[in-house]
């Protein structure tokens, strides 16, 4: 009963919403819990990191796609330049094993969007902490998302 | 006339791309270079300017111009103006209008006609007198359009004077070659327009006699007919029955060395190789598996190679959009741009990033990297990538893009042409430049995955058996 629903909700996330919808979505979400530093278009080494924010310390980048998780996937991995977590977002799907692989030899995490509750994702595949971090892309991405924390919230 | 070798004075041949890029050739590189090469569109547009450039700036360093031809051949809007004043109605714009101005009919004609106006094609050729006609004018424009905006400059009397104590100089105002009218050669319609070339080929030799100038063929063709043994054979074999030229100027339609393929690698040089046995090839557009073929085993039989200033080791025929302006870093060790994020894993896999001694000994050490990297390497090459960010909404969505800084585009060129002058230097060996590239492709495979910069594989097999 419950993996018929989820299954459902899958469905609708993918006939209503773009992609940018569910970085919207779940950067409202964020932006809501407190201690979290969260933005939107990030810039990182050239790369535009649709979601990051700082957690605990760590900072978390988040790539959304709908269907091209492999691109993804390439996106993400140069993430772990700056970040020290980096995951995939995507609409819940069956995840083969040779999808897994993928994810797991990039070293990036896989997250499902989840459209109820406070926090906007479930995760399916934990991200390794980065062993790639180029410190100069770090404390640019850290300042970046500090600053634009604080401009967000009229500080 | 300058000295040179048959109108090509060395290997080291470097494309004028924009005014930006006067600072660079006239001043710390000048002495890096042999020769220069500039698009016959930039000396119809600011002839004033590169008169100066050419003859004060560079001391005349000698020079060539591109006629360009070809331009007239593809889809008008090509040739029409982007502007924001002209977006209600295209328009030619001004430096190809001058062009033709020059060049006149066929091109003019059909070009600027108001009732239809259409790119050329190979009936508009359809007299010996109209091809003679077209050929001239196009020499003449070269052989002159520098010469004549001196005559009309403060520095004339100066000059003349000099000409009258026979000191030489007047004359060496004049390009070290000029090039015969020329066409793309493609796939579906390389027969038609072959006969043109050769026809032009033809008809400027005595021109080109007549001017007292050497004489460039300029063959430009795609990458689908370098993959024909048999055109590339014809081609070949009808350009060398008809005419003796002082040098061949190749152009492959973006020509990638980086990422074109063994056979294509191969057929490439299959061309050179068909090319120079009757005259001096010039590749207008190769990086460094062109000069390592001209200075290995092609020696002798490629006579330069170009590039431009930091880009221009490739080119399409057909112009495509400017895209952004992303400052790269030349991996010495790999001999391709990268952006400084494609860059770092390779630099760490070299162990590039363990210490400055380090970093000048597997990475670079060219005068701006010596500058550069200085204390902690990690940190100093964020100097070839820092960037402005600039945020705005696209489709209701924020979107950031990072432009590179003054300083970081002026570090990435510098180092860049210290790089390029070293790979064309005659005293640094080449086959030390192979292996290293092989030992280089071998770590990238291991530590990087086996699809990752393959192209040096490629290339050591190539110019190793080539």
């Amino acid at each position: 009963m419950k993996s018929s629903q989820t299954t459902t909700d899958s469905r609708q996330i993918r006939s209503f919403l773009t992609e940018a919808a569910l970085v919207d979505n779940a950067y409202n979400r964020l932006r809501k819990t407190s201690g979290l530093y969260a933005c939107r278009a990030v810039p990182l080494l050239g790369r535009c990191v649709d979601l990051a924010y700082i957690q605990k310390g760590n900072i978390v980048t988040v790539e959304f796609k709908l269907n091209a998780w492999r691109r993804a996937i390439r996106q993400a991995r140069d993430h772990r330049l700056g970040a020290d977590l980096a995951f995939v977002c995507i609409p819940e799907r069956k995840v083969s094993h040779q999808m897994r692989e993928e994810f797991l030899r990039a070293g990036v995490g896989l997250l499902f969007y989840s459209k109820k509750g406070k926090w906007p994702f479930r995760i399916i595949l934990d991200a390794p902490k980065s062993t790639e971090t180029w410190s100069v892309a770090r404390q640019r991405v850290f300042s970046y998302l500090h600053d634009g924390h604080l401009e967000n919230n009229g500080k | 006339m300058n000295q040179t070798n048959h109108g090509i004075a060395g290997l080291h041949i470097v494309r004028y791309g924009t005014a930006a890029d006067q600072k660079y050739l006239a001043e710390d590189f000048l002495d890096t270079y042999d020769q220069l090469v500039i698009n016959a569109n930039m000396v119809a547009h600011t002839p004033a300017a590169l008169a100066t450039f050419v003859t004060q700036r560079t001391k005349s360093k000698p020079y060539f111009i591109d006629p360009q031809t070809h331009a007239f051949q593809h889809d008008i809007s090509h040739l029409e103006s982007t502007s924001k004043k002209n977006k209600s109605e295209a328009t030619i714009k001004r430096s190809i209008r001058k062009l033709l101005d020059a060049y006149g009919d066929p091109a003019r004609k059909n070009i600027l006609s108001k009732k239809n106006p259409r790119p050329i094609q190979p009936k508009d050729f359809d007299s010996k007198r109209k091809i003679e006609e077209f050929c001239r004018r196009v020499l003449e424009f070269q052989f002159s359009a520098i010469s004549k905006e001196i005559e009309k400059s403060d520095a004339a009397k100066y000059y003349k004077f000099l000409k009258k104590k026979n000191k030489g100089v007047y004359n060496s105002f004049s390009p070290s070659i000029v090039v015969a009218p020329y066409f793309y050669l493609s796939f579906s319609s390389y027969a038609k327009w072959l006969r043109i070339n050769l026809d032009c080929a033809v008809a400027s030799q005595e021109i080109a006699r007549s001017l007292g100038a050497p004489l460039a063929v300029q063959v430009v063709l795609s990458k689908e007919i370098l993959q024909e043994r048999g055109s590339i054979d014809k081609i070949a074999d009808y350009y060398a029955l008809g005419v003796r030229p002082d040098a061949f100027l190749l152009w492959v339609d973006s020509f990638v060395e980086s990422q074109a393929t063994h056979s294509e690698l191969i057929a490439f040089v299959q061309l050179l190789k068909k090319l120079s046995k009757h005259a001096q090839v010039v590749n207008l557009y190769g990086g460094f598996f062109s000069v390592a073929l001209a200075r290995g085993v092609l020696k002798g039989q490629i006579g330069g190679v170009t590039h431009g200033i930091e880009y221009g080791e490739d080119r399409g025929v057909a112009p495509v959009g400017g895209g952004l302006p992303i400052a790269k870093y030349y991996m010495p060790p790999l001999r391709v741009r990268l952006s400084s994020r494609n860059a770092l894993r390779p630099i760490r896999a070299l162990d590039g990033f363990r210490d400055v001694a380090s970093f000048h000994r597997v990475i670079c050490s060219c005068k701006q990297c010596i500058d550069t990297i200085a204390e902690n390497p990690e940190e100093d090459f964020d100097k070839y990538g820092r960037s402005r960010p600039v945020s705005f909404i696209r489709q209701n969505h924020p979107i950031v893009i990072e432009y590179p800084l003054p300083e970081t585009k002026d570090r990435c060129v510098r180092h860049y042409m210290w790089s390029k002058a070293k790979e064309y230097d005659v005293r640094e060996p080449i086959k030390a430049s192979i292996n290293q590239l092989r030992r280089t492709g071998a770590i990238m495979r291991k530590t990087q995955g086996e699809s990752s910069f393959t192209h040096c594989e490629r290339w050591v097999k190539v110019l190793t058996s080539a």
